[in-house]
Protein backbone atom coordinates (compact mmCIF):
# COMPACT_ATOMS: atom_id res chain seq x y z
CA UNK A 1 0.00 0.00 0.00
CA UNK A 2 1.34 3.22 -0.91
CA UNK A 3 2.49 6.24 1.95
CA UNK A 4 -0.60 8.63 0.25
CA UNK A 5 -3.29 5.98 1.27
CA UNK A 6 -2.15 5.91 4.87
CA UNK A 7 -4.59 8.56 5.59
CA UNK A 8 -6.92 7.64 8.24
CA UNK A 9 -10.34 7.07 6.89
CA UNK A 10 -11.90 9.51 8.45
CA UNK A 11 -9.73 12.17 7.16
CA UNK A 12 -11.07 11.18 3.89
CA UNK A 13 -14.25 10.81 5.16
CA UNK A 14 -14.71 14.68 6.32
CA UNK A 15 -12.44 15.44 3.06
CA UNK A 16 -15.58 14.02 1.02
CA UNK A 17 -17.89 15.14 3.34
CA UNK A 18 -16.57 18.66 2.74
CA UNK A 19 -16.45 18.85 -0.98
CA UNK A 20 -20.15 17.34 -1.32
CA UNK A 21 -21.27 20.11 0.82
CA UNK A 22 -19.71 22.25 -1.40
CA UNK A 23 -21.02 20.99 -4.83
CA UNK A 24 -24.71 20.67 -3.37
CA UNK A 25 -24.49 24.55 -1.83
CA UNK A 26 -22.25 26.55 -4.46
CA UNK A 27 -24.18 27.74 -7.66
CA UNK A 28 -21.00 29.62 -9.21
CA UNK A 29 -20.12 27.23 -11.82
CA UNK A 30 -16.58 28.91 -11.85
CA UNK A 31 -16.15 28.17 -8.02
CA UNK A 32 -17.64 24.31 -8.80
CA UNK A 33 -15.22 24.04 -11.27
CA UNK A 34 -12.85 24.26 -9.05
CA UNK A 35 -13.79 22.38 -6.27
CA UNK A 36 -14.32 19.87 -9.21
CA UNK A 37 -10.31 20.30 -9.80
CA UNK A 38 -9.46 20.03 -6.00
CA UNK A 39 -11.56 16.67 -5.49
CA UNK A 40 -9.48 15.29 -8.49
CA UNK A 41 -6.07 16.27 -6.88
CA UNK A 42 -7.04 15.57 -3.83
CA UNK A 43 -8.61 12.01 -4.94
CA UNK A 44 -5.18 11.44 -6.94
CA UNK A 45 -3.53 12.42 -3.95
CA UNK A 46 -5.20 9.92 -1.54
CA UNK A 47 -3.91 7.31 -5.00
CA UNK A 48 -7.47 6.85 -6.41
CA UNK A 49 -7.15 5.38 -9.80
CA UNK A 50 -9.01 7.97 -11.69
CA UNK A 51 -8.51 7.21 -15.36
CA UNK A 52 -10.27 3.49 -14.51
CA UNK A 53 -12.94 5.69 -12.79
CA UNK A 54 -13.07 7.66 -15.75
CA UNK A 55 -13.16 4.79 -18.26
CA UNK A 56 -15.71 2.92 -16.35
CA UNK A 57 -17.50 6.19 -16.16
CA UNK A 58 -18.03 6.59 -20.03
CA UNK A 59 -20.93 4.44 -20.40
CA UNK A 60 -23.20 7.11 -18.31
CA UNK A 61 -21.65 10.07 -19.71
CA UNK A 62 -25.08 9.71 -22.73
CA UNK A 63 -27.02 10.18 -19.40
CA UNK A 64 -25.81 12.76 -18.04
CA UNK A 65 -25.32 14.97 -21.22
CA UNK A 66 -29.67 13.80 -21.34
CA UNK A 67 -29.83 15.33 -17.95
CA UNK A 68 -28.22 18.75 -18.45
CA UNK A 69 -29.98 19.15 -21.59
CA UNK A 70 -33.49 17.99 -20.40
CA UNK A 71 -32.44 20.54 -17.06
CA UNK A 72 -31.60 23.05 -19.37
CA UNK A 73 -35.00 22.96 -21.80
CA UNK A 74 -37.37 23.15 -18.74
CA UNK A 75 -36.11 26.20 -17.33
CA UNK A 76 -37.53 29.53 -18.82
CA UNK A 77 -35.86 31.72 -17.14
CA UNK A 78 -32.95 34.22 -18.45
CA UNK A 79 -32.37 35.21 -21.95
CA UNK A 80 -33.65 33.18 -24.86
CA UNK A 81 -30.04 31.73 -26.72
CA UNK A 82 -32.23 29.10 -28.89
CA UNK A 83 -36.19 29.43 -29.21
CA UNK A 84 -39.07 29.11 -31.52
CA UNK A 85 -41.16 32.20 -31.90
CA UNK A 86 -42.86 32.55 -28.04
CA UNK A 87 -41.05 29.07 -27.59
CA UNK A 88 -37.81 29.03 -25.20
CA UNK A 89 -36.07 26.15 -25.72
CA UNK A 90 -32.60 26.86 -24.31
CA UNK A 91 -31.96 29.96 -22.07
CA UNK A 92 -28.67 30.89 -20.82
CA UNK A 93 -29.99 30.09 -16.60
CA UNK A 94 -31.18 26.85 -18.06
CA UNK A 95 -28.05 26.02 -19.86
CA UNK A 96 -26.02 27.62 -16.62
CA UNK A 97 -28.32 25.11 -14.43
CA UNK A 98 -27.42 22.33 -16.53
CA UNK A 99 -23.33 22.40 -16.22
CA UNK A 100 -23.60 23.25 -12.78
CA UNK A 101 -25.76 19.69 -12.55
CA UNK A 102 -22.49 17.90 -13.85
CA UNK A 103 -20.10 19.61 -11.95
CA UNK A 104 -22.32 18.56 -8.87
CA UNK A 105 -22.49 15.24 -10.33
CA UNK A 106 -18.79 14.67 -10.96
CA UNK A 107 -18.17 16.50 -7.39
CA UNK A 108 -20.26 13.68 -5.72
CA UNK A 109 -18.40 11.14 -7.52
CA UNK A 110 -15.12 12.09 -6.87
CA UNK A 111 -15.61 12.46 -2.85
CA UNK A 112 -16.85 8.62 -3.35
CA UNK A 113 -13.91 7.63 -4.95
CA UNK A 114 -11.56 9.00 -2.62
CA UNK A 115 -13.92 7.38 0.64
CA UNK A 116 -13.40 4.24 -2.07
CA UNK A 117 -9.44 4.42 -1.69
CA UNK A 118 -9.80 3.46 2.08
CA UNK A 119 -11.21 -0.34 2.38
CA UNK A 120 -14.72 -1.36 3.59
CA UNK A 121 -12.81 -2.57 6.74
CA UNK A 122 -11.21 0.69 7.76
CA UNK A 123 -14.09 2.43 6.71
CA UNK A 124 -16.44 0.63 9.12
CA UNK A 125 -13.62 0.31 12.27
CA UNK A 126 -13.14 4.39 11.49
CA UNK A 127 -17.04 4.84 11.91
CA UNK A 128 -17.19 2.88 14.99
CA UNK A 129 -14.11 5.12 16.80
CA UNK A 130 -16.71 7.82 15.79
CA UNK A 131 -18.99 6.18 18.39
CA UNK A 132 -21.44 4.88 15.31
CA UNK A 133 -22.83 1.23 16.30
CA UNK A 134 -20.47 -1.01 14.55
CA UNK A 135 -24.07 -3.27 12.73
CA UNK A 136 -25.10 0.47 11.26
CA UNK A 137 -21.44 1.11 9.82
CA UNK A 138 -21.18 -2.51 8.74
CA UNK A 139 -24.74 -2.14 7.00
CA UNK A 140 -23.49 0.96 5.48
CA UNK A 141 -20.58 -0.33 3.87
CA UNK A 142 -22.75 -3.73 2.50
CA UNK A 143 -25.28 -1.17 1.25
CA UNK A 144 -22.66 0.54 -0.91
CA UNK A 145 -21.42 -2.95 -1.96
CA UNK A 146 -24.58 -3.98 -3.36
CA UNK A 147 -24.57 -0.90 -5.78
CA UNK A 148 -21.94 -2.55 -8.18
CA UNK A 149 -24.07 -5.99 -7.65
CA UNK A 150 -27.63 -4.54 -8.78
CA UNK A 151 -25.77 -2.54 -12.17
CA UNK A 152 -24.34 -6.64 -12.40
CA UNK A 153 -28.09 -8.19 -12.12
CA UNK A 154 -29.34 -5.67 -14.75
CA UNK A 155 -26.11 -6.11 -17.17
CA UNK A 156 -26.53 -9.91 -17.13
CA UNK A 157 -30.57 -9.00 -17.80
CA UNK A 158 -29.62 -7.21 -20.87
CA UNK A 159 -27.60 -9.31 -22.22
CA UNK A 160 -30.02 -12.20 -21.31
CA UNK A 161 -32.52 -10.09 -23.12
CA UNK A 162 -30.17 -9.45 -26.70
CA UNK A 163 -29.92 -13.22 -26.77
CA UNK A 164 -33.09 -13.89 -27.23
CA UNK A 165 -32.72 -11.90 -30.35
CA UNK A 166 -34.05 -8.58 -29.28
CA UNK A 167 -32.07 -5.90 -30.60
CA UNK A 168 -33.14 -3.31 -27.26
CA UNK A 169 -30.88 -0.09 -29.15
CA UNK A 170 -33.87 -0.81 -31.81
CA UNK A 171 -36.82 -0.06 -29.38
CA UNK A 172 -38.69 3.04 -29.07
CA UNK A 173 -38.54 5.25 -25.95
CA UNK A 174 -42.37 3.81 -25.14
CA UNK A 175 -41.02 0.04 -25.18
CA UNK A 176 -37.66 0.90 -23.48
CA UNK A 177 -39.44 2.31 -20.49
CA UNK A 178 -42.29 -0.92 -20.57
CA UNK A 179 -38.84 -3.85 -21.35
CA UNK A 180 -37.33 -1.84 -17.64
CA UNK A 181 -40.52 -2.27 -15.87
CA UNK A 182 -40.86 -6.02 -17.21
CA UNK A 183 -37.29 -6.29 -15.23
CA UNK A 184 -37.26 -3.98 -12.41
CA UNK A 185 -38.72 -6.38 -9.75
CA UNK A 186 -36.68 -9.67 -10.84
CA UNK A 187 -33.50 -7.22 -10.99
CA UNK A 188 -34.87 -5.87 -7.23
CA UNK A 189 -35.85 -9.79 -6.47
CA UNK A 190 -32.32 -11.09 -7.24
CA UNK A 191 -30.80 -8.40 -5.21
CA UNK A 192 -32.69 -9.13 -1.97
CA UNK A 193 -32.01 -13.35 -2.52
CA UNK A 194 -27.97 -12.03 -2.78
CA UNK A 195 -28.93 -10.04 0.57
CA UNK A 196 -30.50 -13.13 2.35
CA UNK A 197 -27.64 -15.16 1.12
CA UNK A 198 -25.39 -12.75 2.74
CA UNK A 199 -26.81 -11.87 5.54
CA UNK A 200 -26.96 -16.19 6.23
CA UNK A 201 -23.74 -16.39 5.61
CA UNK A 202 -22.47 -13.37 8.29
CA UNK A 203 -24.67 -15.04 10.83
CA UNK A 204 -23.57 -18.33 10.24
CA UNK A 205 -19.84 -17.03 10.93
CA UNK A 206 -20.92 -15.38 14.40
CA UNK A 207 -21.63 -11.91 12.81
CA UNK A 208 -23.35 -10.13 16.22
CA UNK A 209 -23.03 -13.14 18.69
CA UNK A 210 -20.39 -10.57 21.03
CA UNK A 211 -21.33 -7.42 22.28
CA UNK A 212 -17.60 -5.96 21.95
CA UNK A 213 -15.79 -6.41 18.67
CA UNK A 214 -11.94 -6.21 18.15
CA UNK A 215 -10.17 -5.57 15.18
CA UNK A 216 -7.02 -6.33 13.50
CA UNK A 217 -7.01 -2.48 12.04
CA UNK A 218 -5.58 0.32 14.66
CA UNK A 219 -6.31 3.55 13.62
CA UNK A 220 -4.30 6.13 14.59
CA UNK A 221 -4.48 9.55 12.80
CA UNK A 222 -0.74 11.36 12.36
CA UNK A 223 -0.70 15.36 12.58
CA UNK A 224 -1.42 15.30 8.71
CA UNK A 225 -4.10 13.60 9.26
CA UNK A 226 -5.77 16.69 11.22
CA UNK A 227 -3.86 18.95 9.13
CA UNK A 228 -5.63 18.05 5.81
CA UNK A 229 -9.07 17.90 8.09
CA UNK A 230 -8.60 20.97 9.40
CA UNK A 231 -7.65 22.95 6.43
CA UNK A 232 -10.98 20.85 4.55
CA UNK A 233 -13.31 22.35 7.36
CA UNK A 234 -11.90 25.87 7.09
CA UNK A 235 -11.61 26.11 3.22
CA UNK A 236 -15.17 25.06 3.04
CA UNK A 237 -16.51 27.02 6.09
CA UNK A 238 -14.63 29.74 4.75
CA UNK A 239 -15.99 29.69 1.16
CA UNK A 240 -19.60 29.57 2.65
CA UNK A 241 -19.29 32.75 4.83
CA UNK A 242 -17.29 34.38 1.62
CA UNK A 243 -20.15 33.37 -0.60
CA UNK A 244 -22.68 34.38 2.52
CA UNK A 245 -20.89 37.72 2.56
CA UNK A 246 -20.84 38.85 -1.37
CA UNK A 247 -24.37 36.83 -1.95
CA UNK A 248 -22.92 35.33 -5.37
CA UNK A 249 -20.87 32.17 -4.43
CA UNK A 250 -23.73 30.69 -2.77
CA UNK B 1 -10.71 -17.02 -39.52
CA UNK B 2 -13.36 -16.11 -36.90
CA UNK B 3 -16.63 -18.10 -35.73
CA UNK B 4 -18.92 -17.67 -38.35
CA UNK B 5 -23.32 -18.20 -38.30
CA UNK B 6 -24.62 -18.49 -41.93
CA UNK B 7 -21.48 -17.14 -43.47
CA UNK B 8 -21.30 -14.12 -41.34
CA UNK B 9 -18.35 -13.31 -39.21
CA UNK B 10 -19.82 -12.65 -35.37
CA UNK B 11 -16.99 -10.26 -34.62
CA UNK B 12 -18.75 -6.88 -34.60
CA UNK B 13 -22.23 -8.44 -35.08
CA UNK B 14 -24.67 -7.01 -32.51
CA UNK B 15 -25.61 -9.51 -29.64
CA UNK B 16 -29.12 -9.40 -30.84
CA UNK B 17 -28.22 -10.79 -34.15
CA UNK B 18 -26.33 -13.55 -33.11
CA UNK B 19 -28.89 -14.71 -30.31
CA UNK B 20 -32.11 -14.29 -32.87
CA UNK B 21 -29.85 -17.14 -34.84
CA UNK B 22 -28.70 -19.52 -31.76
CA UNK B 23 -29.94 -20.52 -28.72
CA UNK B 24 -27.62 -20.00 -26.00
CA UNK B 25 -27.80 -21.75 -22.05
CA UNK B 26 -26.59 -20.10 -19.58
CA UNK B 27 -24.40 -22.02 -16.93
CA UNK B 28 -26.50 -20.10 -14.32
CA UNK B 29 -29.81 -20.35 -15.47
CA UNK B 30 -30.44 -17.17 -12.48
CA UNK B 31 -28.73 -15.17 -14.89
CA UNK B 32 -30.28 -16.47 -17.88
CA UNK B 33 -34.41 -16.10 -16.30
CA UNK B 34 -35.15 -12.70 -15.39
CA UNK B 35 -38.97 -12.21 -15.91
CA UNK B 36 -41.44 -12.75 -12.49
CA UNK B 37 -43.17 -15.64 -13.55
CA UNK B 38 -42.42 -19.15 -15.97
CA UNK B 39 -45.14 -17.38 -18.35
CA UNK B 40 -44.11 -13.75 -18.42
CA UNK B 41 -40.64 -15.39 -19.32
CA UNK B 42 -41.69 -17.74 -21.81
CA UNK B 43 -43.94 -15.41 -23.82
CA UNK B 44 -41.75 -12.40 -23.57
CA UNK B 45 -40.21 -12.47 -27.07
CA UNK B 46 -43.19 -12.93 -28.55
CA UNK B 47 -45.07 -9.89 -26.71
CA UNK B 48 -41.63 -7.97 -27.72
CA UNK B 49 -42.89 -8.80 -31.25
CA UNK B 50 -46.14 -7.67 -30.65
CA UNK B 51 -47.86 -10.98 -31.75
CA UNK B 52 -51.07 -11.79 -30.78
CA UNK B 53 -52.47 -13.10 -27.84
CA UNK B 54 -53.85 -16.48 -29.13
CA UNK B 55 -50.69 -17.30 -30.82
CA UNK B 56 -48.77 -16.64 -27.84
CA UNK B 57 -50.63 -18.79 -25.44
CA UNK B 58 -50.73 -21.68 -27.86
CA UNK B 59 -46.71 -20.88 -28.26
CA UNK B 60 -46.47 -20.83 -24.69
CA UNK B 61 -48.81 -24.16 -23.79
CA UNK B 62 -46.76 -26.35 -26.90
CA UNK B 63 -43.18 -25.37 -25.71
CA UNK B 64 -44.12 -25.73 -21.83
CA UNK B 65 -44.99 -29.50 -22.65
CA UNK B 66 -42.36 -30.43 -24.87
CA UNK B 67 -40.38 -28.73 -21.89
CA UNK B 68 -42.44 -30.63 -19.01
CA UNK B 69 -43.04 -27.12 -17.27
CA UNK B 70 -46.66 -27.20 -17.86
CA UNK B 71 -47.47 -27.53 -14.22
CA UNK B 72 -44.95 -24.26 -13.36
CA UNK B 73 -46.70 -21.45 -15.56
CA UNK B 74 -47.81 -19.42 -12.55
CA UNK B 75 -44.64 -20.33 -10.42
CA UNK B 76 -42.63 -17.80 -9.63
CA UNK B 77 -39.27 -18.00 -11.13
CA UNK B 78 -37.08 -17.33 -8.58
CA UNK B 79 -38.78 -20.14 -6.50
CA UNK B 80 -37.91 -22.76 -8.75
CA UNK B 81 -35.37 -25.82 -8.37
CA UNK B 82 -31.80 -25.50 -10.30
CA UNK B 83 -33.53 -28.29 -12.86
CA UNK B 84 -36.52 -26.39 -13.32
CA UNK B 85 -35.03 -22.98 -13.71
CA UNK B 86 -32.45 -25.05 -16.70
CA UNK B 87 -35.52 -26.27 -18.39
CA UNK B 88 -37.71 -22.51 -18.23
CA UNK B 89 -34.54 -20.69 -20.05
CA UNK B 90 -34.49 -24.06 -22.64
CA UNK B 91 -38.00 -23.21 -22.98
CA UNK B 92 -37.69 -19.35 -23.05
CA UNK B 93 -34.81 -20.22 -26.13
CA UNK B 94 -36.84 -22.22 -27.78
CA UNK B 95 -39.86 -19.87 -28.05
CA UNK B 96 -37.81 -18.54 -31.43
CA UNK B 97 -37.31 -21.95 -32.85
CA UNK B 98 -33.02 -21.46 -33.02
CA UNK B 99 -31.85 -23.41 -35.46
CA UNK B 100 -28.76 -24.35 -33.05
CA UNK B 101 -27.88 -24.19 -29.59
CA UNK B 102 -25.01 -23.85 -27.12
CA UNK B 103 -25.52 -25.10 -23.36
CA UNK B 104 -22.86 -24.22 -20.98
CA UNK B 105 -22.27 -26.92 -18.14
CA UNK B 106 -26.15 -27.05 -17.98
CA UNK B 107 -26.08 -30.39 -15.54
CA UNK B 108 -24.00 -28.34 -12.73
CA UNK B 109 -25.86 -28.55 -9.89
CA UNK B 110 -28.29 -31.45 -11.14
CA UNK B 111 -29.71 -34.69 -9.45
CA UNK B 112 -29.44 -38.13 -11.48
CA UNK B 113 -33.33 -37.55 -12.27
CA UNK B 114 -32.88 -34.24 -13.13
CA UNK B 115 -30.01 -35.04 -15.67
CA UNK B 116 -32.42 -37.15 -16.92
CA UNK B 117 -35.17 -35.33 -17.81
CA UNK B 118 -32.80 -32.36 -19.66
CA UNK B 119 -31.21 -35.73 -21.60
CA UNK B 120 -34.85 -36.72 -22.76
CA UNK B 121 -35.27 -32.86 -23.49
CA UNK B 122 -32.49 -32.62 -25.54
CA UNK B 123 -32.90 -35.71 -27.33
CA UNK B 124 -36.31 -34.22 -28.38
CA UNK B 125 -34.82 -30.92 -29.52
CA UNK B 126 -32.21 -32.81 -31.67
CA UNK B 127 -35.21 -34.93 -33.13
CA UNK B 128 -36.37 -31.12 -34.50
CA UNK B 129 -33.48 -31.28 -36.42
CA UNK B 130 -31.53 -28.44 -33.71
CA UNK B 131 -28.19 -28.96 -34.06
CA UNK B 132 -26.72 -28.68 -30.37
CA UNK B 133 -22.63 -27.67 -29.07
CA UNK B 134 -22.70 -28.75 -25.62
CA UNK B 135 -19.65 -27.54 -23.19
CA UNK B 136 -19.50 -29.69 -20.16
CA UNK B 137 -17.14 -31.53 -17.77
CA UNK B 138 -20.23 -34.41 -17.63
CA UNK B 139 -18.72 -37.29 -19.08
CA UNK B 140 -21.55 -39.86 -18.02
CA UNK B 141 -23.86 -36.80 -20.05
CA UNK B 142 -21.71 -36.86 -22.74
CA UNK B 143 -21.22 -40.72 -23.35
CA UNK B 144 -25.12 -40.78 -23.43
CA UNK B 145 -25.72 -38.15 -25.81
CA UNK B 146 -23.36 -36.75 -27.98
CA UNK B 147 -22.67 -37.62 -31.17
CA UNK B 148 -19.40 -36.07 -31.95
CA UNK B 149 -16.93 -35.46 -29.25
CA UNK B 150 -13.90 -32.60 -28.75
CA UNK B 151 -11.90 -32.15 -25.68
CA UNK B 152 -10.05 -29.43 -25.30
CA UNK B 153 -7.48 -28.53 -22.58
CA UNK B 154 -5.78 -25.61 -22.67
CA UNK B 155 -7.47 -24.09 -25.72
CA UNK B 156 -5.98 -27.37 -27.80
CA UNK B 157 -8.34 -30.31 -29.05
CA UNK B 158 -6.76 -33.27 -27.55
CA UNK B 159 -9.04 -36.01 -28.78
CA UNK B 160 -12.22 -36.20 -31.44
Amino acid sequence: MSEKRKYDPRTKIIVSLCLSSLGVFVKNPFVLLGITVIGSLLALFFGAHLLKVIKRLKRMLAVFLAIIVIQSLFIGEGNVLLGFGQIKILTDVGLLRGINFLFRVVIILLSGIIISTSSENEIIYGLTQWKLPYELGFMTMMGIRFVPVLAEEFKDTMTAIQLRGVDVKALIIKEKIDLYAYILTPVVVGAISKAQALSLSAESRGFGVYDKRTSLIELNPKTRDYIMASLSIIGTIGLMILGLNNGKVL
Amino acid sequence: MGVLIKGCDIAGMELSKIGAEVGYLFQNPDKQIFATTVKDELSFVMRMNKQNEDEIKETVSKVSHQFHIAHLMDAKCHRLSKGEKQRVALAGIFMRNPEFLILDEPTTGLDDKRKLILGEVLEDVKKQGVGIMLITHDKDFVACHADRVLIIEDNKVLES
